[in-house]
């Protein structure tokens, strides 16, 4: 959570900056309020699409497209695609786990930099009747910067709500 | 979530082929959050039948009551009957809300849902299809043979059914979609929860579908006003398990991830050679000690390796969350990905489930083992892949059924890489490690101080000591790795390590002792118990005895061992100091105390000022902390003489550094540079006496002003008796004011130059002065050109705080030239600054004492004198206080710029004008061709009618001793000059040079009228005027000055 929650935070500050007084402290809960109030059933509706766009193409075959698609935040906060490395292992896991099938998890918005958007994948078929696996998830973490959205995966830097590193609403942030 | 995840298979547990697909986010979530919230009126049932369920019981049946239902539970043939209600009790609480249960029934060979036991027109589970229409009979053939029976119609489509929604508050239809080969949604829906208006308490609906018991309408909780929150309650009936939900550490490339860590590094093993060597004893002597290669005192790596991996945890959510996990066995599947994680099949990694996984918090607590973690490694196909994997639950089954294996979600593997630094010691800071082996500890200061009373209790060694590692992620650098610390717990828990504690004899001296026979150490407890040995030659425990005294000032040593089974895989050492009473290890030793800070005091030559630490002072702060009486102090400790300290340069708090204050010589003695720091044993005189006492000298306080922040903390050093290793350094802070600041009175304005503060002319004596000067006294005292002809000083000292008043602080002044960058460029300054010089040739001198300053006659003096740009010198004055003469801290209006004036100011005509006719050259007299003033403006020769004249009678003061004039600049067409009269001669070696001057003696005003310029013109005609310059030059006592004359030659004739 180290580096990363202080780029979700930088991110979160910058956000706010101007936007509240800064009068008392402030919490992560506090941070997704805000945030959450600047958001529309666009927002919601253009987030699923980038995902299913990504996952759809990942089950059509075409996993380098997909993985072209994908961001990822540098140490300094900027959304860029995928370094070459980054996207070579991704493409690798898909096509060791291919996408047969998925289904939406959950999602939650919680602060520009730092959202979660889960889909379970099945990387078979399954028989009629089977439950449960194979299935793994895959964790989108979207970031909106300057009113665009951008699709990147979760890493291990950045707190997940159904992850042990959680942020507990009552942080205090700023 | 995971619990999405678990709706999904909720509902493909009541159909065939469901896809589980999920339409919405909603948070069914809040749902089971309210599960987990505090439950106000119904928690404890509910919990009970969870609990009982998950223990193997089984839900058996929901029943409706007057004021709401009743749960019936059975375990093993017996009941036990749970009552949920709503409604607050009490004399005139609300009556009982009642309760619907719905649940299914068969009616007429179809199920149904059923509503309080009243058939409803809701279908439980799809009924089959209707019959096929029978074929038609055979034609009746020869009655003999039988015809052939009709073919039976088809199968009929599955038909729908209604199944709870996620938190049973509706039920839903589902049709089978016959393409798809599974039932679907149709969207119709029928509420089934019993809603109420207003603050009014809801009713509770049951509806149980075999599977799950739904609650809607139950109180959950009360919300912060205290009223009652009503939600929804999810209860399996059987605890049979459905599936498992990884719950994720981390995420990595979006993956779900866990982190595991491991050790492969290899084992200690014993370097069983003998170690000779020197230890200091407290007494401060050198001895030699030694240690047998049979008594392990050095470990070295073996070759023998060894893989270790962490007890890790992973969590699973459980669907349901009360399922009975008892009997279900749990295992991890190979790794998926092995061929891009492992390099060797023979050694691949697996997972391994460790001891019986628990039920805890509604999650299950997996604990397990990575085997071979070293063996995985990035293949060179696949660099950076963390290796897949899943948990499987199989669960129990009847005989002759195959049991059902449900998988959790495929999760990542995040190995981290461990590796055992050291022990150290908790608490410390930084973490000070044990010594690496025993000559180590041998020869180091001891660690550990205990009384040999061993009261209250004995010290236990393993609550002071904790292991250091290094942690890694996989592919990171381990080396670079920050230390982290874990207990010995932690290392027993985690890596199923163990700690033993044994002593490690060394003997010392001539007498061979090995002091640690005086201790004794639990192997697995670390438990120390000090020995002495008696009278009749036994090794005994210590205690508050005399005899156990014997035991003081011994020094054994305790090994510590990692132990991993029985191999070391990290050793450590401890060396205890056993220790009288009164000598409890002291938290102040080797640190700097500060006893006093003294006010800044002031700097000059001679105060009483002192910085005094009082025995008040050293009590509450060192003797208290010690537990010591003044006796005890003085008993225990010796003051090191003569010898001050400071802090050292690389001095930290963590580690305090000191070093010895440099000395200097005086009067044949070496004091030391900051003063003396006097300690006065004598507290007899009462608490205010003087412990540690700095008496002002101003030496130390010039040298002490030099430091950062014009202050130095100075320390006593007392050491303990015994223990060379124990020492107290108590100081005081002593701190110099800055030195005042001198600003001197302004320069009596009318002696300024225009527009200026600092800068005044000088010049040789009036012509006509009355003191008998000479123009050769070219000097003036600085003073002069103040008020009242004094230099005064307004002093800026800080009075008040010890500086005297400025008429009391004995300022001496003293005068010097400033700087050579203050003065003109090519000018320099000898030693004392008192002579100004260009090249050898002296300019100007000051006086130190009076300030006189001197225009020197020299070759360069008279050349900058007479040049166009003149000549300046800046002279300052200089200032002391005290009797010893301190310098001010700066000196203010200080410095004076002196222009040297030239004494006569020679013009050369503009413009005027000779008439030569051709016949007859012009004859000017010389008089018309220049002008001379003195500095002071007086003219030193006019006009007057046809004659020139010494109208001040100034003439001669100047000793001027030639004109030169130089013809041979002129480039006039067709004239020519020459200069004719008594005294004018022509250079011979420079024709058209003429000098006048007389045989003897200066010139007078008269031959500025005898010798005449006579200008002549050949045979030409002069059409046109012409202007020519001709320098003249004149030499005085003052020197040489060159101005250029402006002629102009007129035509003829006359035009």
């Amino acid at each position: 959570m180290k580096k990363l929650f202080t780029i979700v935070v930088g991110g979160l500050l910058m956000w706010s900056c101007g936007n509240s007084e800064k009068q008392q402290p402030k919490t992560f809960e506090n941070a997704e309020e805000e945030f959450a109030a600047t958001l529309t059933e666009a927002d919601t509706t253009k987030v699923l699409a980038l995902a299913t766009e990504v996952l759809d193409s990942i089950r059509r075959g075409n996993v380098e497209w997909a993985v072209e698609s994908l961001c990822e935040v540098d140490s300094t906060g900027q959304v860029m695609p995928l370094a070459p490395d980054a996207r070579e292992r991704v493409a690798r896991r898909f096509k060791s786990f291919p996408v047969v099938d998925y289904e939406l998890d959950y999602y939650t918005f919680s602060v520009p930099m730092l959202n979660d958007l889960k889909y379970r994948t099945y990387f078979r078929e399954r028989l009629e009747g089977e439950t449960g696996g194979p299935a793994m998830a895959v964790m989108f973490n979207p970031v909106k910067v300057d009113g665009q959205w951008y699709l990147c995966l979760k890493e291990a830097g950045q707190p997940a709500k159904d992850a042990a590193n959680a942020i507990e609403p009552g942080t205090i942030i700023e | 979530m995971n619990k999405k995840f678990i709706n999904g298979f909720l509902l493909a547990s009541l159909v065939v082929g469901s896809s589980g697909s999920l339409s919405s986010c909603k948070d069914y979530d809040d749902d089971i959050n309210q599960l987990r919230t505090e439950i106000a009126e119904n928690k404890s049932a509910i919990q009970n039948i969870k609990d009982q369920i998950a223990a193997g019981a089984i839900l058996k049946d929901v029943q409706q009551t007057a004021n709401g239902l009743k749960v019936i539970v059975t375990k093993n043939g017996a009941d036990v009957t749970y009552d949920i209600t709503n409604g607050a009790k009490g004399d005139k609480g609300d009556a009982g809300t009642p309760a619907d249960v719905w649940t299914i029934v068969k009616d007429n060979g179809k199920y149904m849902w059923a509503k309080n036991g009243n058939v409803t027109e809701f279908p439980a589970q799809g009924p089959q299809g209707e019959q096929g229409i029978q074929g038609d009979p055979g034609t009746p053939g020869t009655p003999g043979t039988p015809g052939t029976p009709g073919t039976p119609g088809a199968t009929g489509a599955p038909g729908n059914y209604w199944a709870p929604n996620d938190n049973g508050t509706k039920l839903l239809e589902f049709a089978w979609n016959a393409e798809a080969k599974k039932y679907e949604a149709t969207g119709k829906e029928q509420a089934i929860a019993i809603t109420v208006e207003g603050d009014k308490t809801p009713g509770i609906t049951a509806i149980n579908d075999g599977n799950y018991v739904y609650l809607t309408g139950v109180q959950t909780g009360t919300d912060e006003n205290g009223k009652p929150v009503y939600g929804e309650v999810v209860i399996s009936c059987n605890g049979l398990l459905k599936s498992i939900g990884f719950i994720p550490d981390l995420y990595v490339d979006g993956v779900e991830g866990t982190r595991s860590a491991y050790v492969s590094e290899n084992y200690l093993e014993v370097n069983k050679v003998r170690k000779d060597g020197n230890l200091t004893t407290a007494n401060n002597k050198t001895v030699a000690y030694y240690i047998k290669g049979s008594d392990n005192w050095q470990y070295v790596a073996s070759t023998k390796g060894y893989q270790l991996s962490e007890n890790t945890v992973a969590k699973f959510d459980l669907n349901p969350e009360n399922a009975n996990v008892k009997g279900v066995e749990f295992a991890f599947l190979p790794i998926e990905n092995i061929e891009q994680v492992a390099v060797s099949r023979a050694a691949a990694p697996a997972l391994k489930v460790k001891g019986e996984p628990v039920v805890k918090d509604g999650n299950l607590v997996v604990t397990y083992n990575v085997e071979n973690p070293a063996a995985v490694t990035y293949g060179t196909s696949a660099e950076a892949t963390l290796p897949i994997t899943a948990l499987t639950a199989k669960l129990a089954a009847n005989e002759g059924e195959t049991a059902e294996v449900l998988t959790s979600d495929y999760y990542s593997l995040v190995m981290a890489r461990v590796k055992f630094t050291a022990f150290s010691f908790i608490g410390s800071t930084p973490h000070k490690h044990l010594a690496v082996n025993g000559g180590e500890a041998v020869e180091n200061d001891a660690d550990l101080d205990i009384v040999y009373t061993q009261a209250p209790e004995k010290t236990d060694l393993s609550k002071k000591i904790q292991i250091c590692y290094q942690q890694a992620d996989f592919g990171k650098d381990l080396t670079n790795a920050a230390e982290k610390q874990m207990t010995i717990a932690q290392a027993a828990e985690k890596w199923g390590l163990s700690v033993n504690y044994d002593m490690m004899p060394y003997y010392v001296g001539d007498s061979n002792t090995n002091d640690s026979e005086y201790a004794i150490v639990g192997k697995e407890d670390g438990i120390i118990d000090l020995q002495y040995i008696n009278a009749s030659n036994q090794w005994v425990s210590c205690g508050d005895n005399a005899a156990s005294r014997s035991a003081i000032g011994k020094y054994p040593v305790v090994r510590v061992t990692l132990l991993d089974g029985t191999e070391p895989v990290l050793v450590g050492y401890v060396k205890i100091n056993i220790t009288d009473k009164g000598q409890a290890p002291s938290t102040i030793k080797n640190k700097p105390i500060i006893l006093k800070v003294g006010t800044p005091m002031p700097y000059v030559c001679e105060s009483s000022a002192v910085v005094k630490s009082t025995w008040e002072n050293t009590s509450s702060q060192v003797l208290s902390v010690l537990g010591m009486s003044e006796k005890q102090f003085k008993d225990s400790y010796t003051i090191e003489e003569n010898t001050l300290y400071v802090e050292a340069a690389n001095s930290t708090a963590e580690a305090p550094k000191f070093e010895a204050v440099p000395t200097v010589t005086v009067d044949g003695n070496a004091v030391s540079k900051y003063g003396d720091l006097v300690y006065n044993p004598d507290s007899e005189a009462g608490p205010t006496n003087g412990f540690l006492t700095w008496n002002y000298d101003v030496d130390a306080a010039g040298e002490i002003a030099k430091l950062t922040g014009r202050k130095v903390s100075l320390y006593r050093k007392f050491t303990r008796k015994g223990n060379v290793n124990d020492n107290l350094y108590l100081g005081v802070t002593i701190e110099i004011m800055p030195a005042p600041t001198a600003k001197f009175v302004k320069i009596d304005p009318v002696f300024l130059a225009d527009g200026k503060t600092n800068e005044v002319g000088m010049r040789v004596p009036q012509a006509k002065n009355t003191l008998g000067m000479s123009v050769k006294d070219f000097y003036a005292l600085l003073a002069d050109y103040y008020v009242d002809d004094q230099i005064k000083v307004n002093y800026v000292g800080e009075t008040g705080k010890g500086y005297p008043a400025a008429d009391a602080a004995s300022i001496k002044q003293s005068y010097s030239f400033a700087p050579a960058a203050a003065q003109l460029a090519g000018l320099t300054l000898n030693a004392n600054a008192t002579e100004l010089y260009k090249g050898l040739d002296k300019i100007a001198t000051i006086d130190a004492t009076t300030g006189k300053v001197t225009y020197v006659r020299s070759a360069a003096s008279m050349e900058l004198l007479n040049s166009e740009a003149g000549v300046s010198a800046m002279v300052q004055i200089n200032a002391t206080y005290g009797s010893c003469n301190l310098d001010f801290a700066a000196l203010e209006d200080n410095q004076v710029k002196i222009d040297f004036k030239k004494p006569v100011v020679l013009k050369g005509a503009n413009g005027y004008s000779i008439y030569p006719d051709g016949i007859n050259p012009s004859r000017e007299a010389l008089g018309n061709f220049f002008s001379m003033n003195d500095s002071y403006g007086n003219a030193i020769f006019s006009k007057s009618g046809n004659s020139f004249v010494d109208p001040n009678g100034i003439f001669g003061y100047y000793e001027i001793m030639s004109f030169t004039i130089d013809f041979t600049k002129i480039n006039a067409s067709g004239v020519t000059f020459s200069l004719q009269g008594t005294g004018a001669t022509e250079d011979a070696n420079k024709p058209g040079v003429y000098v006048v001057k007389n045989a003897t003696g200066n010139l007078t005003v008269d031959a500025l009228n005898n010798v005449k310029v006579v200008c002549d013109y050949g045979n030409e005609y002069l059409e046109h005027n012409q202007t020519v310059t001709i320098p003249v030059t004149i030499e005085y006592y003052w020197g040489k000055q060159t101005v250029n004359s402006q002629v102009v030659i007129n035509a003829f004739p006359k035009k």
